[in-house]
């Protein structure tokens, strides 16, 4: 492997682990009873950015390097479910969270600011926006979760 | 310094923190209980938090560091071990149980004795290299150790004198 694709699957793992971990920050703050506007624009937005970035730098990795040379030896292998299962579900998730990104970061963006307001009561007109935000950014720290943990095994499988 | 000298400081770091973290967050955590205040008020508390918050991330990226470095070094087969992956998976409960604390899904005492546990077994999982268990069994002990552990805290609580909360 080059040391520009060894580059590309560092940045993918990292970027992919900031992006978890910012999303799981927006999830932490949006449960808090006061959250912070500024906190939760500042998480979904590098949160967005960072999974972007993954992104590009995972699906240059694969066309690159993954399909030709590295999915033949997990076939080959002793794990070849490694590859028939977990890459390819991996890489099918991994297409829409980017997308559920944009959606929370784009909402907490334009929103946020009158979260306090419209939350104030179970019954309050932001009630429910707040309510999906909960759910959309757990389900993407969830799904992140897991295909971090399919990544390992992937990875784990090219011998 | 090679790449692997600095992801193993690093992790340590993260583990110090984290495990310090744990251990402080409990003492700081009974001692607002016993003087009355709400229960994560305490500024001490507050600060202790932080330090476990960064104290985890180190650890999830120096984790990783060392993930990636076994992949690269072509030493893939140590992503298979029992031992990572009792690891991760209790860093996920760890992570999954804060989100059920904070949203009141689990009452304070199990929260408590999940971060606690969690910790401490990783820094074991950390430190027992030849541990020579399946992840089934090493599982099972830390959900032994969890429950030991709550009723260890629910113990020193009362012999504080302090009320024992059943939600936060």
């Amino acid at each position: 492997m080059t040391s520009f694709l060894q580059i590309l699957l560092i940045a993918h793992i990292i970027f992919g682990l900031l992006g978890v971990i910012a999303f799981y920050a927006v999830w932490m703050g949006l449960l808090k009873h006061k959250p912070s506007p500024r906190f939760l624009k500042f998480s979904s937005l590098w949160g967005f950015i960072a999974l972007v970035l993954s992104w590009f730098t995972g699906g240059y990795y694969y066309v690159a390097y993954y399909g030709t040379t590295v999915k033949p030896v997990i076939k080959a292998g002793g794990y070849p479910w490694a590859h028939a299962l977990f890459m390819e579900a991996k890489e099918h998730v991994f297409l829409l969270l980017p997308f559920l990104a944009a959606v929370v970061a784009l909402v907490i963006w334009f929103w946020s600011e009158r979260m306090e307001t419209e939350t104030a009561t179970p019954l309050g007109s932001g009630f429910q926006i707040k309510r999906s935000l909960v759910l959309l950014s757990g389900l993407i720290t969830v799904l992140g979760i897991i295909i971090t943990l399919a990544g390992v095994i992937i990875s784990g499988a090219v011998r | 310094m090679s790449w692997e000298i600095f992801i193993k400081i690093a992790h340590l770091v993260g583990t110090v923190l984290g495990v310090g973290g744990a251990t402080f967050a409990e003492v700081f955590y009974l001692k607002s209980l016993k003087s009355g205040q709400s229960e994560t008020s305490g500024d001490f508390l507050k600060t202790t938090y932080r330090i476990l918050r960064i104290g985890m991330i180190i650890l999830i990226i120096s984790g990783f560091g060392y993930l990636i470095l076994s992949r690269l070094e072509g030493h893939a087969e140590r992503l298979y071990s029992p031992r990572l992956w009792s690891k991760l998976t209790v860093i996920a409960i760890l992570l999954l149980g804060v989100v059920a604390w904070q949203a009141k899904k689990i009452p304070m005492w199990l929260g408590s004795a999940v971060s606690f546990t969690s910790w401490y077994a990783a820094l074991i999982l950390g430190a027992w290299r030849g541990l020579n268990a399946t992840y089934l069994e090493i599982m099972a002990v830390y959900f032994l150790l969890v429950a030991l552990i709550a009723v260890v805290l629910a113990f020193i609580r009362k012999s504080l004198g302090i009320a024992h909360p059943t939600k936060t």
